[in-house]
Parts: structure tokens; sequence; C-alpha cells
């Protein structure tokens, strides 16, 4: 099984961060990792893409928590989630965090219910 | 290596003649992809219903996670059924200080950590944790059948 994969996209001033294989306490620096990176040379306006998840725990989805929260209150930056599941990221369902995270069922969605109107 | 590890000299045995065979797995932090594993095979092979699977993993990993994360470097799980349920024990070698209560109240809207237990607890019809000088034993309990959450 998949160990985890990240790349990314550029779509104006969005970066879609697709994110596939499994998320846990290990893995999860890599994503900390990519995100600073992209979040730097980028900036804060971020899509993570779920699609190809295979797995997430609790501690991955802290550090989501952790930078949607940071992003939201930077200026003009924002996380939102796209194509997640419930059979490979239940802890979302489980914690309630999905009702309170900007989840979109795809990029596409995402894309469009992001796009920026400056 | 023919170190004796800790935990297989306080392990208990598991209680009752009712208990099917036994498997165990060693781990550490970095093979707890392949603990995930161990559980998803197992729970297969107790034939608990598909749906279920993966609340077992869920379940199984956060308290693995736990173990090598606040206990200690090296962890055991063990997982059996036992009249129409499963169990998974969680061994590790150190203490842990617990809270009353670990677990039974929902981690803060927003919590950034801390969710293992809790969510443990929404999933399995039994959560139980002995921790004392010999180690640390989380015990969950699912019905092979019946969804909790």
């Amino acid at each position: 099984m998949a160990a985890l994969e990240l790349s990314s996209s550029r779509h104006g001033d969005r970066t879609v961060l697709h994110v596939s294989g499994e998320l846990d306490i290990i893995s999860r620096a890599e994503l900390v990792t990519y995100l600073d990176r992209t979040i730097k040379e980028h900036g804060g306006r971020i899509i993570l893409d779920l699609t190809g998840l295979d797995f997430m725990d609790t501690s991955a989805l802290s550090t989501v928590v952790s930078y949607w929260k940071r992003l939201a209150s930077s200026e003009d930056g924002f996380l939102a989630l796209a194509g997640a599941q419930y059979r490979t990221a239940r802890v979302l369902w489980i914690t309630g965090l999905a009702q309170r995270l900007p989840m979109y069922d795809d990029v596409a969605a995402a894309l469009a219910g992001t796009e920026s109107h400056a | 290596m023919a170190v004796r590890h800790p935990i297989a000299e306080s392990w208990q045995p598991p209680p009752n003649d009712s208990a099917g065979p036994m498997s165990e797995m060693k781990f550490t932090a970095e093979q707890l992809p392949g603990v995930r594993r161990f559980t998803e095979e197992h729970a297969r092979r107790y034939k608990v219903d598909d749906g279920l699977i993966g609340d077992l993993v869920i379940a199984v990993n956060e308290i693995a996670t736990n173990a090598v994360r606040h206990g200690s470097a090296h962890a055991e799980l063990r997982m059996w059924t036992e009249d129409g349920r499963v169990i998974a024990e969680i061994h590790d070698s150190g203490s842990w200080s617990l809270s009353s209560a670990p677990g039974a109240t929902p981690p803060p809207p927003e919590a950034e950590g801390g969710m293992g237990i809790w969510v443990a607890r929404q999933i399995c019809s039994a959560v139980s944790i002995n921790t004392g000088n010999n180690g640390t034993v989380v015990r969950l309990e699912l019905s092979s059948t019946a969804r909790y959450i």
C-alpha cells in the first residue's frame, strides 16, 4: 500500500496540493514541510485534494486543523478540502470536524467555490 | 537478537476458553502502517463486517500511536475473537499519567491533538485502560457486526 505522495498544481493565486497514500503521525511531517514551502513560495490559498488519500489519523487531522486555523486568520489565506471520502478520511466525520472545515466534493468544486472576485 | 522484551513478561493471557487463537505483532512508530495492515487482515479473517473494518483500523491505529508516542518506543498489538467480539490489546512498557476517565469527553471543537482515545471510544463498544509499573494495556472491544457510531 502507498506511502505518502504529495504533488501540487497552481491555479491562479491558489495551490491545489494533491495528497495520496497514508497520513499518520510519521508521514504528516512530510505534509508540514510541503505546506510550509508552498505557503512561502506561493502564498496561503490552499486546496488540499484528498481524492487519492488511503488513510488519515487524528494526528494528521490535527495538522490539517492547525493550518486551516492559521490560514483562515491570515490576510487573504484559506485552506479548503476537496474530495474527502468517508472510507478513507473517516476521522473527519467521527470528530465532527467535517461540519467545520470547508469541504468540497472535488477539486473542480473547490476551485469554483474559492474563486477570488478581486 | 535474543533480547527479552519486558512486554512479553508482563502480558496477561487472553481471559477465557471461548477466545479464539491470538495473533500478535510488535511495532515501533515507523511500523504503524504495518499495524493498520495487520488489523485489517485479522478483522477480515475474523469476519468483521466490511463497514466496521475501517473503524477498527482507526481505533487500533490511534491507541497504537499513543503507545509509541507516550508509552515506549516498542509496543505490541494482540488480537483475537471472543463471543462474537474482536478484542485488540495494545501494550507498551511506559506508564501513562491519566486523567480519571481519559477520552470520556469530546475534544474541544477545534482541538489540535489528544483526540485518539476519544475517537476509539466513539468506535468501540468498550475501551479499558490499565496502567501501572509493568506498562500500559489498552483493550479495545468491537462487536463483529454492530455499529456503535
